[in-house]
């Protein structure tokens, strides 16, 4: 019987160390998401705007006949795509927002937000363009659509490459 | 004019035989001045902006439908173009922007009576593209349009205050909405689901019988100071349309289908560009001013113009519903030939433009739209 008893006793010893070791995977997992989570919230942080360095990892891809480089992200309910020129700054940035609000110019014109501003065109509750210009730098701000489906875009006309001015 | 005739015909009542001759003339007189003023006043109303053009004759009555008059305004210092159309809500009555791009009733909150309103806590705000926010909350209220009432209260924004969202740039619509301006709201009858409040919908789906099949819109031509819109679908008031269906993609909470009315696409070419004959999904917005294009969407690079130049040639054909083209003129009119190219939406809008050209109905019911262009 003692046998027997230590027979049995065995596979509860090999069942709990299973347990052991499948808890602290599952913990490893769960800490190891916690670690993923955090570095995915704190990527809003790195935000991007007109004349910023476009980051090592951007595609090239063709606008028309003009090739650029690109990347894309999300930050929130916005999914960002920024275009750099040939000399690797960004010149034009595209948001596409579902937020109730429209996207912020202050979160993506860089210096330019700081160039005294003027309305281009306001078409009623459709559109408006403003304006950044200071001496021969610009920057043009455009928003359309409405709460909850936003397309807004920068683009800085100084930075723009020929072919896209 | 009845009521005037009989007030000045009174002199010739009970007159004495011996002044009798005297009378008459003086009476001949009176009616001949009388008739003089009555075709006076006849020839100075067709110079009125509330007349419909002769063009436009309005189907004739029908069981299950309804003919309203919808204002053409021309606002702003562009003079561009926008539809009014008159509503009743809780008991009061205003003139609302219409709206076929946006769906649901949003109203300001004086403009709107006492008698069945049930207002609510729960916030609403709406912000539009040109930066004009409509702070409110959501409520309830008896909904009725050209004397039909609603079968039960629609869930509408109440409008406290009209803002624009971004202080520093002044420039958004927030003149035209309020007490003493064109409009006291936004009336979006669109088929599809366009606001974040998913209860707020188009009231027109919530008039009883034929009345809620759906809407015509006739606009009467660019330069028509009114249009008709009538609302009940039949087969005499569509005769001549040539309609496309929409896809169905859900339901609003009460049942109601909802019809992507975006999904339509339609073939755009613009004159010397490589933009020849390219398929885009397409919506019909009466309350663009405009017309929209994404020439991205159409496979070109931005275009280094914000609008076509005057004799620029631009061509957009759906498939069995209408091909309708544009010589852009000089200088560019706003609500005629003003086409934005740089747009930035994942569709283009046909505004303004478009229901200057075609009288446009909108079948709620079967999820359709038809075009009869003028």
């Amino acid at each position: 019987m003692p046998s027997q008893d230590g027979m049995q006793a065995q596979p509860l010893n090999l069942r709990q160390q299973l347990l052991t070791w499948g808890k602290l995977l599952r913990a490893v997992g769960v800490a190891g998401w916690v670690l993923l989570s955090w570095l995915g919230l704190s990527l809003p942080g790195w935000g991007i705007s007109l004349g910023d360095p476009l980051p090592e990892w951007a595609k090239p891809i063709s606008v028309g006949r003009q090739q650029v480089r690109v990347v894309e992200y999300s930050q929130g309910r916005d999914q960002i795509r920024a275009y750099g020129n040939e000399a690797g700054r960004v010149f034009w940035i595209q948001i596409s927002s579902q937020a109730d609000l429209p996207p912020d110019y202050r979160d993506y014109l860089g210096e330019y937000q700081q160039f005294p501003p003027q309305v281009v065109e306001v078409v009623p509750l459709r559109a408006r363009t403003l304006r950044f210009r200071q001496g021969e730098r610009s920057a043009e701000w455009r928003v359309m659509g409405m709460s909850g489906q936003f397309q807004a875009e920068a683009i800085s006309q100084d930075l723009a490459p020929n072919g896209l001015k | 004019m009845f009521i005037l005739l009989g007030k000045l015909a009174k002199p010739c009542d009970g007159l004495p035989w011996g002044s009798l001759w005297t009378k008459v003339w003086s009476c001949l007189w009176g009616i001949l001045a009388l008739l003089l003023m009555w075709l006076g006043g006849g020839c100075s109303g067709q110079g009125e902006s509330t007349a419909p053009p002769s063009a436009l004759i309005p189907s004739p009555p029908q069981l299950g439908t309804e003919s309203i008059p919808m204002p053409v305004r021309t606002l702003g210092n562009s003079r561009f173009k926008l539809l009014g159309l008159n509503v009743g809500v809780a008991g009061g009555t205003a003139e609302l922007l219409l709206d076929t791009g946006s769906a649901g009733l949003r109203i300001l909150s004086s403009a709107v009576g006492p008698f069945g309103l049930e207002r609510t806590t729960t916030p609403s705000t709406v912000t539009f593209g040109d930066g004009t926010q409509f702070i409110g909350v959501l409520a309830r209220a008896p909904f009725s349009l050209g004397g039909i009432q609603s079968r039960e209260p629609v869930t509408l924004q109440l409008i406290d205050q009209v803002t624009c969202v971004d202080a520093l740039v002044s420039g958004c619509s927030e003149t035209l909405f309020g007490q003493g301006k064109p409009f006291a709201g936004i009336l979006g009858t669109a088929l599809d689901e366009r606001s974040t409040d998913r209860e707020v919908f188009s009231p027109l789906t919530r008039l009883p019988g034929n009345f809620r099949s759906g809407y015509i819109l006739q606009t009467g031509g660019f330069n028509s100071t009114q249009g008709i819109f009538t609302i009940g679908l039949t087969a005499v008031n569509t005769a001549g349309f040539n309609f496309r269906q929409f896809p169905q993609v859900g339901i609003f909470p009460d049942g109601t289908p909802i019809w992507r009315d975006e999904a339509l696409q339609a073939a755009y070419t613009i004159s010397n560009t490589s933009i020849q004959n390219v398929l885009s999904p397409t919506n019909f917005d009466s309350g663009s001013s405009d017309i929209f294009l994404n020439v991205r969407l159409l496979g070109a690079a931005p275009f280094s113009t914000a609008t076509l130049p005057p004799g620029a040639e631009w061509r957009a054909v759906l498939e069995g519903a209408f091909d309708y083209r544009i010589r852009v003129g000089f200088p560019v009119t706003p609500g005629r030939d003003r086409i934005f190219v740089n747009g930035l939406l994942n569709k283009q809008l046909l505004g303004m433009p478009l229901f200057f050209s075609a009288d446009v109905a909108f079948d709620i019911e079967r999820g359709r739209v038809g075009f009869r262009l003028r």
